[in-house]
């Protein structure tokens, strides 16, 4: 098993070479780089722009660039962004715990209420309960969440509720005592985590009630209900019980996801998460901090699914890792 | 760009140090010894002002590098420079200069500093950051803005220490725009001069920098900048400017600016009283109108602002083709097209109402400079075609326009996919040109390929698009002179290829050369009437900026110049009850 582990974590190698340099080609055919706003503002000189494309190296071909980079990042150096003359490592340093305690959030929520109301779904199935769920899942799938979050704001102003309209901390916040930073932070993370956790509520609920109906299906469990087992036994132990795998698989691929973050509720609900700054910088062409970004979710993803393997092979004696 | 560093100061030096020797507080007379006395209606201490910028705030702490407006505004609080833009009047007022004069000829220009100015660190500002700053300016290593307009002729200015509060500049020429260009921010040397020296001043003062080490001599200065989410200022309690009753400067104890990515959220905010004061878009400035009185605050027309929105057609003679090329270089064509330009409904449809015709080169708000009385082309289709008639053009049967050669009227129409205005603007504009026979291709693009065309490969054929602008008419010579990159029709010309372009060459070099505003009007007033007749580019509309903001805000005067109220933000102050 940790030679399994181990295969898979280095797999992570060449597929990190692989997404990058497709992500930075891309990139780079997309006519225009971060000067093209510059060039258009008469107040900036074309001497002053020249002097910036030898700067950033945007005078050297693509592979040069993409060589440069590579090595930087051979030497832990994921560069700097033309936009805010940092290094890339600074400003994904300052959002990335953002992101995590957003995705986090959003997952708990989710799952809480997923998981029950997609058992329930499934083992009442057809039922009037079932259709009402089903009618809000395909609600809660069809909103798209920028509006969510405008509307819950909008709700928010308009009912004066003691809740903040965006941001994630107050401006108070550094005077504040340990359990007081942390009720301010839950206070603003109400708003984006109902937002990105009713999104994925409404997929997830559906998923479980698939799972958990293909299961109920199956030989073993008619042949418990006719051996007179009472029903909770039925459901739990052998319904749920194999549905795990299911929802192992999902889980895992939430994982891979919980740093992509979501740029337009974040955008709306002021979170200052990592999806603002890849729309940022993949609006102004600012190249190193999108492969940074990228690089990172990228390992997630491939972390998230190891995770799930693993946590399958130990739920499911039937599944061996090899 | 000078609107982000504008900062208000308002009375004659004279005056201030009369006023101050009556009422000096003990305070203020222990460090400045050249207050300048602001003349508005007298406030009180205290407070907090909360407002947001849109946008994903600042991108450096550094002035020199900085590009854009989100870090500007921000370090605009923080440095200042030796004079700056009066953000109600555009005119050039003291800062950290008390006053200066220039020489007979012109060409010596003497400033005399403030006595006892202090950075926030307690040091003294003296001649020698001053000269620091235009070390910096002409570095160059550093890839700073300043430097285009200090430039004369290819030539950088010679300047001086005299004494402690005393710096001098020499001139090649004479030089009008000088007092624009001069208010560079002046940094601290002793915090810089060693990195500058080792060759690291571009790494200092990144945005990962603490902002509590960024010292300049503003009324504020940055104690908290969370990525994001918001900047925190304090009063700087050694500022340089007192009232009338001898109250130092600035009134507000704190500034909170959050940054929020949405205008729908910036509205949701001012509305729930989370912040104080608002620029909110066009489209919902009528609805806050309607509930202004009973929510407690008010809406002011700051006027129209210096970007502009144009139409223009390529008259670059080695990428266009017979027979676009006889068309786009025929003025009468030009002049037709801007007679099927329908301003009032592009105010209405684009702007909400909220703008004002253009047809000067020099808009409304540049004020000293601007000519109203030039010829305007209102929207008259009729017209267009008699135009277009004696320009040889003749409608087929069909209904197409031909030219003289019989071949039919085409061209494409490209603009930036995302700008609703200029979005409205070109299908406005296709629907009166399908009027008269001519097929508009219009296509809105992604901006970066846009400007790629505009400034690289010069293959298109018609383009709306914007300039910023601001009150002097020489920062736009890269725009005007035939050899200018963004003189957009044919850019980089090596001779003018027409006469009216020579003259535009001649009247914007000229125009440099006086510094009286009534003999430069001369040449500015020439030059327009020149641009309003040969139409290279085809005026829209000017959209003027509204502010909203709440009525406990004492002294506020948002102006679209100033680009909002933050530039007299030392004169606000906060009267709750």
């Amino acid at each position: 098993m940790w030679r399994y582990i181990l295969r898979r974590l280095l797999y992570i190698i060449p597929m990190m070479l692989g997404v990058s340099v497709l992500t930075f080609f891309v990139m780079k055919l997309a006519p225009g780089d971060y000067l093209d706003l510059l060039r258009l503002n008469p107040d900036v000189s074309p001497e002053a722009i020249e002097q910036l494309n030898r700067q950033f190296g945007l005078d050297q071909p693509a592979y040069v660039q993409f060589g440069r980079w590579l090595w930087n990042v051979l030497h832990f150096n994921l560069g700097h962004s033309f936009n805010y003359g940092a290094p890339v490592s600074y400003l994904i340093g300052t959002r990335l715990l953002n992101t995590l305690l957003l995705s986090v959030a959003s997952l708990a929520l989710a799952w809480t209420f997923s998981f029950p109301a997609g058992v329930y779904a499934a083992v009442k199935a057809h039922s009037t309960y079932d259709r009402v769920l089903t009618f809000a899942a395909f609600i809660g799938l069809s909103i798209p969440n920028y509006f969510l979050a405008l509307l819950l704001l909008y709700l928010v102003v308009h009912f004066n509720l003691p809740l903040p309209v965006g941001g994630m901390t107050s401006s108070d916040f550094a005077s504040l005592s340990t359990w007081g930073k942390v009720a301010d932070i839950g206070r603003h993370l109400i708003v984006p985590a109902v937002v990105l956790g009713t999104a994925s509520m409404a997929s997830l609920t559906r998923y479980l009630r698939s799972g958990m109906l293909d299961v109920l299906g199956q030989e073993y469990v008619v042949t418990a209900r006719a051996k007179g087992l009472p029903e909770s036994r039925v459901v739990w132990k052998h319904g749920v019980r194999n549905a795990l795998n299911v929802m192992i698989t999902i889980f895992g691929f939430e994982l891979g996801s919980l740093l992509n973050g979501a740029a337009l509720t974040e955008i709306i609900t002021g979170w200052p998460g990592m999806g603002r700054l890849v729309l940022e910088a993949l609006r102004a062409y600012d190249y190193y901090v999108v492969m940074g970004t990228v690089l990172m979710a990228g390992v997630l993803l491939v972390v998230g699914n190891l995770v799930a393997d693993i946590l399958l092979a130990w739920a499911d004696p039937r599944v061996r890792l090899q | 760009m000078s609107g982000g560093r504008a900062k208000l100061a308002s009375v004659g030096v004279a005056v201030a140090l009369l006023v101050s020797l009556l009422s000096v507080t003990a305070a203020a007379a222990a460090t400045t010894q050249d207050p300048d006395v602001a003349d508005i209606p007298i406030g009180k201490r205290g407070g907090t002002l909360r407002y947001s910028s849109f946008g994903s705030g600042p991108k450096t702490f550094n002035y020199y590098l900085a590009k854009e407006t989100s870090s500007t505004d921000v370090l605009g609080r923080v440095f200042e420079g030796l004079v700056t833009a009066d953000g109600r009047t555009t005119e050039i007022i003291p800062a950290l200069a008390k006053k200066w004069e220039y020489s007979e000829d012109g060409l010596v220009w003497t400033f005399y500093l403030r006595r006892g100015v202090q950075w926030h660190d307690g040091q003294e500002l003296t001649a020698d950051d001053v000269i620091f700053s235009y070390d910096l300016v002409y570095d160059q290593n550093i890839p700073n803005n300043f430097r285009f307009g200090l430039t004369i002729d290819g030539k950088p200015l010679k300047y001086e220490k005299v004494d402690q509060y005393t710096v001098r500049f020499t001139l090649p020429r004479i030089y009008a725009p000088l007092l624009r260009s001069i208010g560079v921010p002046i940094m601290p040397r002793h915090l810089l001069y060693d990195a500058w020296k080792a060759g690291k001043f571009n790494e200092m003062w990144g945005i990962d920098t603490d902002p509590k080490k960024i010292v300049g001599t503003g009324p504020f200065r940055i104690v908290e900048y969370v990525p994001a989410q918001r900047i925190v200022y304090e009063r700087n309690p050694n500022y340089w400017r007192l009232d009338k009753a001898g109250t130092q400067l600035p009134y507000l104890d704190r500034l909170e600016e959050t940054i929020v990515e949405s205008q729908d959220v910036e509205l949701l905010k001012f509305r729930a009283g989370e912040i104080d004061y608002l620029a909110p878009d066009r489209r919902y400035v009528a609805d806050l109108q309607m509930e202004a009185a009973s929510k407690g605050f008010r809406l002011i027309n700051g006027g129209p602002t210096f970007g502009s929105e144009f139409i223009v057609f390529n008259q670059n003679p080695n990428t266009i083709k017979q027979p676009k090329l006889s068309w786009f270089t025929n003025k009468l064509f030009r002049q037709a097209v801007a007679y099927a330009v329908d301003k009032e409904s592009i105010i209405d449809l684009a702007f909400a109402g909220l703008a004002q015709p253009q047809w000067s080169p020099i808009g409304p708000a540049a004020k000293v400079f601007h000519k109203p009385d030039v010829k305007q082309y209102p929207y008259d289709l009729k017209k267009a075609q008699e135009l277009l008639a004696e320009a040889g053009f003749r409608r087929g049967a069909d209904g197409r326009l031909r030219d003289a050669d019989g071949n039919l009227v085409e061209f494409d129409l490209l603009t930036n996919a995302g700008n609703r205005a200029r979005e409205t603007i070109g299908s406005l504009l296709k629907e009166d040109l399908t009027r008269l026979g001519i097929k508009v291709n219009f296509q809105p693009i992604d901006f970066n390929v846009l400007v790629r065309k505009l400034t690289e490969t010069y293959d298109w054929d018609a383009i709306i698009i914007g300039l910023t602008g601001g009150p002097e008419p020489a920062t736009g010579r890269n725009v005007w002179m035939s050899n200018g990159g963004l003189h957009m029709w044919y850019p980089g010309q090596k001779q003018p290829a027409t006469a009216w372009e020579a003259r535009i060459d001649f009247l914007f070099e000229e125009a440099t050369k006086y510094l009286d505003n009534d003999v430069r009007r001369k040449y500015y007033n020439e030059f327009q009437d020149l641009v309003a007749d040969q139409l290279p580019l085809i005026y829209t509309v000017n959209p003027e900026a509204w502010y909203a903001v709440y009525n406990y805000v004492k002294n506020a005067q948002p102006t679209a110049f100033a680009r909002g109220l933050l530039y007299q933000v030392d004169e606000l102050w906060i009267d709750r009850r």
